[in-house]
């Protein structure tokens, strides 16, 4: 009983002593830590307008982070009444240590195939890469969808990254009928091809017969653009290609069935045919 | 004459690469017709003719109606300020034409 009445005298002691200390410290972390979390997502997103896809604004950020995390911790321990100097030494000792673990694990951490701003196709998503962190990556694609990968699927799946190549081949493949010239579909394919601005001189743009199937002469169309330019140059040369068939009399082959009407017994020949050419 | 003197020979006389596409339109002031570009000479011309050809329909759509800012004589131009013929028909197009 003796005993229990001095522990509490002891505590009564202590709060009387460093209670109010203790609970303005434990305000100071509290608040600090919000106006930390403004300042660090203000400070991220003015990063993000004046360097737009800048690898080095997440880890400017978090530099900041973490001083400030720091200031707020040593303000809090002054008000409590701490002493300051073994919490820094703890604190340094604990940035060291972490550095050291970051130096000598990087090597050992495998680095995901591309970087911020990169677009790249992964796992069959095509999209713009906005922030990597340690667990996932975050890409926007064209549609608009905001989506996480997660890392460990990234680097056991195919990437795709448009990034290092600067430009891409545009591959255009259709069929025409046997009917049609031949050759003046070449020669329109090509020159649509080489009076694009967008198109590279090399490699040189190229039209291709690719297959003689059951209905059509297929033909593969092959030029080089920009990477950004792709999407759009190939709906242009898609679109001017039908309008020039169109004009020049040379149609597009369609899967067509030749039907045979039976009118007599088995043994009896086609005496009426109706071919979807005529 | 070498392969490469041939194929140079081909892509200057063959089939021109265009540069870049804009649209000239005409306007009238002051009762005398007066010469713009979209876009301005200064800025880099459109890279698709047929987002260039598509500019010109807007154009016209957008002020054809007889007023004021009415453009008129709009057509694709190239580099040299030469009609381009159009991908749709193989002639030149003008949209909203008009004598001066």
């Amino acid at each position: 009983m003796t005993s229990q009445m001095e522990k509490l005298q002891q505590l009564r002691d202590l709060m009387m002593n460093y209670g109010l200390g203790l609970i303005q410290g434990l305000l100071v972390i509290i608040v600090g830590f919000l106006v930390l979390r403004v300042v660090v997502r203000l400070l991220r997103k003015f990063l993000d307008r004046v360097f737009p896809n800048s690898k080095y604004a997440a880890t400017v950020t978090n530099v900041v982070g973490i001083l400030l995390a720091l200031v707020v911790i040593v303000a809090a321990s002054v008000q409590a009444g701490l002493p300051v100097r073994p919490i820094l030494r703890l604190l340094i000792v604990i940035a060291l240590a972490a550095g050291g673990v970051v130096v000598l694990l990087r090597p050992m951490v495998p680095d995901l195939p591309f970087k911020i701003g990169n677009t790249v196709k992964v796992g069959g998503l095509l999209g713009k890469v906005e922030g990597i962190t340690f667990l996932n990556t975050r890409m926007r694609t064209f549609d608009g969808k905001t989506i996480f990968v997660p890392n460990r699927q990234i680097l056991d799946d195919i990437v795709i990254n448009y990034h290092y190549t600067p430009t891409r081949r545009i591959k255009i493949n259709l069929g025409i009928r046997y009917d049609s010239d031949l050759v003046r579909a070449k020669q329109i394919l090509e020159e649509l091809m080489i009076q694009d601005p967008r198109v590279k001189v090399t490699p040189r743009p190229v039209v291709y017969v690719l297959a003689l199937t059951l209905d059509k002469v297929e033909l593969g169309a092959r030029c080089w653009v920009p990477n950004m330019k792709y999407w759009v140059t190939k709906c242009d040369l898609l679109e001017k290609i039908k309008l020039a068939f169109d004009r020049e009399g040379i149609r597009f082959a369609h899967a067509q069935v030749d039907v045979y009407h039976r009118t007599a017994g088995p043994d009896a020949g086609p005496v009426a045919e109706e071919d979807e050419w005529a | 004459m070498k392969l490469t003197e041939a194929l140079k020979t081909i892509d200057q006389g063959w089939v021109r690469k265009y540069e870049g596409y804009r649209v000239r339109y005409q306007r009238f002031e002051d009762g005398q017709l007066v010469t713009g570009h979209s876009p301005v000479p200064e800025e880099p011309p459109l890279d698709s003719e047929v987002s260039a050809r598509r500019l010109a329909w807007k154009l016209w759509k957008a002020t054809g109606g007889g007023g004021d800012g009415e453009l008129v004589n709009l057509v694709v131009v190239d580099e040299n300020d030469d009609p381009v013929p159009s991908y749709v028909t193989g002639k030149v197009e003008v949209f909203n034409r008009r004598e001066g």
